[in-house]
């Protein structure tokens, strides 16, 4: 590799991460430069996921963009924070060849990946949501692009985090026997408590009608599995 | 890049040349552009595609005429860029995504060759279109008319798209299939927002008109 190349890779790794380079991974995760690599990726998720979650929350107002572009980035670590020793754990059981350290930075290098398929992305959910009925539209019409924005964010988010998870496939297969394994249950774990702290930061997309606000009065109240449920049954009757 | 083209070209100069090896050797002339650092073939596509766009724009506008004579070349001229400039990240992304070794900078020239090569196409169909705005009274006719020919000029600058990733040894995968439709929703959605063909009451008028003399 000439050395310009090798200044930009480790200035920008970014596009050596997307494309989950087996041997950049593996240099990536050593233990001798962990800490460097971690600031590296918490520095992409605040940029990757701020700018994509001021996109989310353009839709309502600045003031929510603000607050959502605080809030994308927040969530992401704190899924990592609540989930960090359990995903070590899965990786341990699994019989990876990861130390701790290790685990953790490969999982916070794929939500540096989705921080920036996120940021990738955010021109065009951008634009998309200024080009929808805003909040203050007359009911229907509101309502309508509230359903469409939360349908379509989620999508974006759920299959931008399953192709940033999917990045690791060819570190972990070098690290382990089971790596599809290793990484579904990475995806459950993160997804399960990433929805529960998404549902705790509410609001997100800023439901038509409700004071804006950084979090809500009764942000613990009740959990995203009960209300998925109670929509559900909503729906049925 | 990795391969030759298949054929080679003495590097053009001015704007007729340029012009003459988009429309007969795009390949070769994007192939250049990359390898060598020419700020200046890259300036001309540059205004090759803003032209093209404002020109085609003029073509829709004046079948509205009024405001729209002037006011659709910018609104085309918003859209053709806008998109490209909107999908361009996730176009660099993507391809990493698919494991290509890429740069902004390569990405940007791909692009950049689309763009002036859809112009390029706009611009020669603009006098049909031209034609058309002129004579017909059908609002369904006429944009029917200028999304085929829009349509067509983007599958050629779409194929050429194709064809320098594929120089660069990217094939064809789920994520660039993925961008393709991301990128046919914002330009969509840029016509729907935009509406380069803006009917004003008097061009209604004349095409109820029309229809009741038949």
């Amino acid at each position: 590799m000439n050395p310009i190349r090798s200044l930009s890779t480790s200035l920008f790794p970014w596009p050596s991460l997307a494309r989950g380079d087996k041997n950049f991974l593996a240099d990536w995760i050593a233990e001798d430069t962990v800490q460097q690599r971690l600031a590296f990726c918490l520095a992409s998720i605040f940029i990757g996921g701020g700018c994509y979650g001021a996109a989310i929350g353009a839709w309502h107002s600045l003031e929510m963009a603000a607050y959502v572009a605080i809030k994308l980035p927040l969530i992401i670590v704190v899924t990592f924070g609540l989930n960090g020793l359990i995903n070590g754990m899965i990786a341990t059981l699994v019989g990876a060849d990861l130390s701790l350290r290790q685990t953790w930075l490969s999982i916070l290098s794929a939500f540096s990946i989705f921080s920036l398929v996120l940021l990738s992305l955010s021109p065009v959910t951008l634009y998309f949501t200024l080009n929808l009925p805003g909040p203050d539209a007359p009911p229907p019409a509101a309502a309508k692009a509230h359903q469409l924005l939360l349908i379509g964010h989620v999508i974006v988010l759920g299959l931008s985090g399953i192709a940033a998870m999917q990045r690791l496939w060819r570190l972990l297969i070098s690290k382990t026997e089971r790596p599809f394994f290793l990484i579904a249950l990475w995806i459950f774990s993160n997804g399960f408590v990433g929805a529960q702290i998404a549902y705790l930061f509410r609001p997100i997309f800023g439901t038509p009608g409700l004071k804006i606000a950084f979090l809500r009065p009764d942000a613990f109240d009740g959990n995203f599995y009960e209300s998925l449920l109670w929509a559900m049954e909503h729906c049925l009757k | 890049m990795n391969e030759s083209t298949e054929d080679t070209i003495s590097t053009p100069h001015d704007l007729f040349g340029i012009c003459e090896a988009l429309m007969k050797r795009p390949l070769a002339l994007i192939h250049e552009l990359a390898d060598r650092d020419l700020p200046r073939i890259a300036l001309w596509l540059m205004a090759i595609s803003l032209v093209g766009f404002a020109v085609f724009g003029a073509a829709l506008g004046s079948f509205a005429g009024g405001d729209q004579v002037w006011q659709a070349p910018l609104k085309v001229l918003l859209a053709g860029l806008g998109t490209g400039v909107i999908t361009l990240p996730s176009l660099f992304v993507f391809t990493c995504l698919s494991g290509y070794e890429i740069s902004l900078r390569q990405v940007a020239i791909q692009m950049l060759g689309m763009s002036a090569l859809t112009a390029m196409l706009l611009l020669g169909v603009s006098p049909v279109v031209w034609v058309f705005a002129q004579s017909t009274t059908s609002v369904a006719f006429f944009s029917l008319l200028s999304m085929t020919l829009g349509l067509a000029a983007f599958a050629f600058g779409y194929r050429l798209l194709e064809k320098t990733r594929r120089l660069l040894g990217c094939k064809p995968s789920l994520y660039s299939n993925l961008w393709l439709a991301i990128f046919a929703f914002v330009s969509l959605q840029m016509m729907v927002s935009l509406k380069p063909i803006e009917i004003e009451p008097k061009v209604v008028a004349k095409t109820a008109e029309a229809a009741i003399g038949r």
